[in-house]
């Protein structure tokens, strides 16, 4: 299969709800094994925007294009982008009623129809990558909010996504479980994956990010590479949100 | 006195936190002293008192005549049911036992829903057959002779059955927002839920005859199964409507993006969850729907109270229907009871991941 260039192609996407504008005209691409950073003040649409690339929010007009299938009112465009788009919550939604391993196992089992030992051994795999194959049989209530969200991040690589997708994944985490998660993530970009970052970790944006947007009122401010973004800040806009981030 | 009051104090400090002082001591004593003017008699008349074998000519009016429900026992647990076939009640009551035994500590639960749906909707059939007879030389007993405490038992468990898998249903098209489908849904339940059972019986007796073909002279019963089971449906779609209602979006979110389609997401994600969260109010309406079958005997159906009546209105047991009832009584608070510590157990499992 030929291997595309571009991961992520948005073109003009707006939404809007009533008469609030929450995206307006944002478009942007991501290219394979780039790592992006999405950051801007609270209600400035990173949310949305994110959601919009694997059709959990719908939008106006304008095209989305993820790992060279557009989406189209056809929900087997927006099927065939999830099969290969893996995303993680911030509230991490592990499913309570199931065990560790079978947090894992359940889409490789009925969305893939991988036999269980097949399954339960590409489970233990990412489990132990993301280090908690020790918690394997215990349910997620048992498990700190840390280990619950590298659950959720082995949960969604067995189904070994080309891209990933996080909103604010350490936001709703104890300052001490934070960096836990991000090495995780570190670790993934090293060994290479196009990830799609929303976060107001800035320090960890700085080493993880190739590119870096900011957003504010649903439109895309300043489109950056990482380097330029945290350095030659003349723009104020960027200025003023650093500095906000910083003050926190 | 108050070191009097102290040493009480220490004495009954397993009773309860609170200190003791006279006038607590007062009221406890009143309230003892009511209690056992109370109860002692009742005591008398129920056991030290009482009639537990012999004759009815032994029986008086200072004491229970036990004796009645000795010899009433068949009736009573079988309806007019011929002796020389109630094996096959026996039978029927055993298997359903065993199912419901299999449902409640089954560790998988493909196997449970399984077992639920053979006893929904393989089982009524199979027990009409049986109970009716004709067929591999079993006599027949028609209908009108079924009856009694097995009836009420194997009645209420296939229909709350077949209630739990309806119910189920409405409740998906209720919350799904299938226009004309939904509406039809909610208006089907409010009626449900706002008629009193006994006018929907009394419905099924008088007015759906009209509609319907009268097989084996079958039709009475049968009538009467899906009216209790359709009113349990109504009130089990509201209660498995209240869990799925409490599962959160997010979590279906979760499923979708895994790739798992709109019917796998439900089947593995939200239904298992959804089900736990309705549990106790599932559990509630087993119970209340199992003694509502007792409301059988408003229409000439001899389940266990209709018997109970029946039987003493026979001369010799006129004075004893009090035991009757007392016996009646007694038989649904010990299943009730039962059915409590079932679910508080099912309920115990459940709060290990929540
Ligand atoms: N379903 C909806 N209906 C109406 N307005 C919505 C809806 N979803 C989001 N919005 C609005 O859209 C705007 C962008 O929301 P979004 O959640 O994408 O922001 P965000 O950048 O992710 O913010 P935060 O940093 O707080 O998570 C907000 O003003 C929000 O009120
Ligand atoms: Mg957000």
């Amino acid at each position: 299969m030929r291997r595309l260039r571009k991961a992520v192609d948005v073109k003009s996407l707006s939404k809007e709800t009533g008469n609030k504008k929450i995206l307006e005209r944002v478009s942007f691409k991501v290219d394979r094994d780039e790592r992006v950073v999405i950051c801007g003040p609270s209600g400035s649409g990173k949310t949305t925007l994110l959601r919009c690339l694997n059709g959990l929010e719908s939008y106006n007009t304008g095209s989305v294009t993820v790992l060279g299938v557009r989406i189209s009112s056809d929900p087997k465009s927006i099927q065939d982008i999830r099969s290969k788009t893996g995303m993680l919550f911030q509230s991490f939604n592990l499913f309570p009623h199931l065990t560790i391993l079978e947090n894992c196992t359940l889409a490789l089992q009925t969305a893939r129809r991988l036999s269980s030992e097949k399954a339960i051994e590409t489970a233990r795999h990412y489990l132990d990558r993301v280090k908690v194959i020790d918690q394997e049989h215990k349910y997620p209530i048992a498990l700190s909010g840390g280990q619950q969200q590298r659950v959720a991040i082995a949960r969604a690589l067995c189904m070994e996504p080309e891209l990933l997708l996080f909103d604010e994944p350490t936001s709703a985490l104890d300052p001490e479980m934070v960096s836990e998660v991000l090495d995780v993530l570190r670790d993934l970009a090293n060994s290479g994956m196009t990830m799609i970052c929303v976060t107001h970790e800035m320090k960890f944006a700085k080493k993880f990010a190739d590119k870096v947007i900011l957003m504010d009122e649903g439109k895309i401010v300043i489109e950056s590479e990482a380097e330029a973004f945290f350095h030659n800040t003349d723009n104020p806009r960027v200025k003023a949100f650093l500095k906000t981030i910083r003050s926190r | 006195m108050t070191k009097r009051v102290s040493w009480l104090n220490k004495r009954l400090e397993f009773l309860h936190g609170e200190i003791v002082d006279w006038q607590n001591i007062t009221i406890s004593v009143v309230a003892l002293l009511l209690l056992l003017g109370v109860l002692l008699p009742l005591l008398q008349w129920g056991f030290w008192g009482a009639v537990w074998s012999g004759d009815v000519a032994q029986c008086h009016s200072n004491g229970a005549c036990w004796i009645y429900i000795e010899k009433n026992v068949r009736h009573l647990l079988y309806g007019l049911y011929p002796k020389e076939a109630s094996w096959r009640m026996d039978f029927l009551a055993l298997l359903v036992s065993c199912q419901l035994l299999l449902i409640w500590q089954v560790k998988t639960n493909q196997v449970r829903i399984l077992f639920a749906l053979i006893l929904a909707w393989v089982m009524p059939v199979l027990t009409y057959y049986l109970c009716y007879g004709g067929i591999l030389g079993l006599q027949v007993v028609p209908p009108q002779y079924w009856g009694g405490l097995l009836m009420n038992f194997i009645f209420s468990a296939y229909s709350i059955a077949t209630a739990f898998f309806i119910g189920g249903l409405l409740a998906l098209i209720r919350q799904k927002n299938w226009g004309i489908y939904s509406a039809l849904v909610k208006i089907f339940i409010d009626l449900m839920r706002g008629l009193p059972l006994v006018s929907l019986l009394f419905f099924a007796t008088l007015v759906l005859p009209y509609f319907f073909f009268d097989y084996h002279g079958s039709s009475k019963i049968v009538r009467l199964y899906w009216v209790f089971t359709l009113f349990g449906s109504a009130y089990m779609s509201e209660a498995i409507r209240g869990g799925l209602q409490s599962v959160s979006q997010g979590q279906r979110e979760a499923a979708q993006v895994l790739g798992l389609s709109e019917y796998q997401s439900m089947i593995s994600v939200v239904m298992p969850q959804a089900l736990q969260i309705a549990l106790p109010s599932i559990m509630n309406l087993v119970v209340a729907l199992f003694k509502d079958s007792t409301l059988l005997s408003t229409i000439a159906v001899l389940d266990v109270v209709g018997m109970m009546q029946a039987t003493s209105s026979r001369v010799e047991w006129m004075p004893y229907a009090v035991e009757g009832y007392l016996f009646v009584g007694f038989v649904f608070w010990l299943s009730c009871y039962g059915l409590s510590a079932v679910s508080a157990s099912v309920e115990k499992k459940i709060k290990v991941y929540r």
